[in-house]
């Protein structure tokens, strides 16, 4: 039934996200094609702040089935879909945190696996000593400073995207992040790891 | 000490071009063009920006991962359909029941009307 009705209109790829959502409380193909397009994102986010590839399964699998539970009762109040889902995954990483307090050290093996593959061996391992230490210094950060973070740097968004998801103002996020720059500078200088005084830019390896 | 906002902004500058890949000449420009001192300071928090433009790479889950979790999340939706029919309140429920049984009774006597008419025709 609402199989024609799409086809008559545009393609799930072609709908934005709240029309999607209108369709994903009834059309399991709709609720299939947000799933593919936020898996990944959502994945990241928790990955970096669970620091390893097993919790991040785990916790991406949870927010997608509280997602598909409870999308009928999503309502677009100005608060866009994305980042209704930002926060089941805040929350569930929270929530694990919590439980997990036990555990002091995270792992960091899985992350350090998959970068710098392709450098020389002695510049991976100091490297690898210098990622380690700016993210463990960005694991003490509290979690909103470490979501800021992840958002701007791992997704690549703007700060009123940031502010969106974030509930704040653009203005606020600013200033967050700047006094998340100046805390994790800090604590590197604790750590004893003095920042670069160049500004050359190091070779891109970034993601596709 | 430069002004709080001022150096939002030029952090907020910099952090937009360094992830778009800018240049040194462009990153100096760019300090420049906030009318801020290139000391050690400004210094330091581009060498900061830019370690974690490079830590904080995306990171791709694993394919079985994603396939896996999509099977079980559209099997998860079919037994949330009839779940959600279940907590209907039972006013709906009861329509939805009155509904199907009157369509199934309309089309057998339907039927039986059609068997009656054929079997009379052919006597």
């Amino acid at each position: 039934m609402g199989l024609f009705r799409r086809n008559k209109r545009k393609s799930l790829k072609e709908m934005d996200d709240n029309e999607l959502v209108a369709l994903a409380g009834h059309d399991q193909d709709a609720f299939g094609e947000i799933y593919e397009r936020y898996v990944t994102k959502i994945y990241n986010y928790i990955y970096y702040r669970t620091g390893n590839a097993q919790d991040a399964e785990d916790i991406t699998a949870k927010v997608f089935f509280r997602a598909m539970a409870h999308i009928q009762n999503y309502e677009d109040k100005g608060v866009p879909f994305q980042a209704w889902l930002y926060r089941i995954a805040h929350n569930l990483v929270a929530n694990f945190h919590r439980d997990e307090s036990r555990r002091k050290i995270i792992p960091l093996d899985d992350y350090l696996a998959q970068t710098l593959k392709t450098d020389a061996p002695d510049r991976i391992a100091e490297q690898n000593e210098e990622q380690a230490a700016l993210l463990n210094a960005i694991r003490r950060l509290p979690p909103e400073r470490q979501q800021l973070l992840i958002l701007k740097f791992v997704h690549d968004k703007s700060n009123a995207e940031i502010g969106e998801i974030m509930n704040r103002t653009e203005g606020a996020i600013k200033s967050l992040y700047h006094r998340t720059l100046l805390a994790l500078r800090d604590e590197m200088q604790r750590q004893d790891y003095p920042q670069r005084q160049d500004t050359t830019l190091p070779t891109k390896q970034r993601k596709g | 000490m430069m002004p709080d906002t001022r150096m939002e902004q030029l952090y907020t500058a910099l952090t937009d071009a360094i992830v778009n890949e800018a240049s040194d000449e462009e990153i100096n420009a760019l300090i420049e063009s906030h009318q801020v001192p290139h000391n050690r300071e400004v210094d330091q928090m581009v060498g900061l920006i830019l370690r974690l433009h490079t830590t904080l790479l995306g990171v791709q889950p694993s394919p079985r991962f994603v396939r896996g979790l999509r099977r079980e999340l559209l099997a998860m939706y079919e037994d949330n359909l009839v779940q959600r029919i279940r907590h209907l309140p039972a006013r709906v429920q009861l329509a939805a029941l009155l509904v199907m049984v009157g369509g199934f009774a309309m089309l057998f006597t339907r039927r039986r009307a059609e068997a009656t008419k054929v079997e009379s025709a052919t006597i």
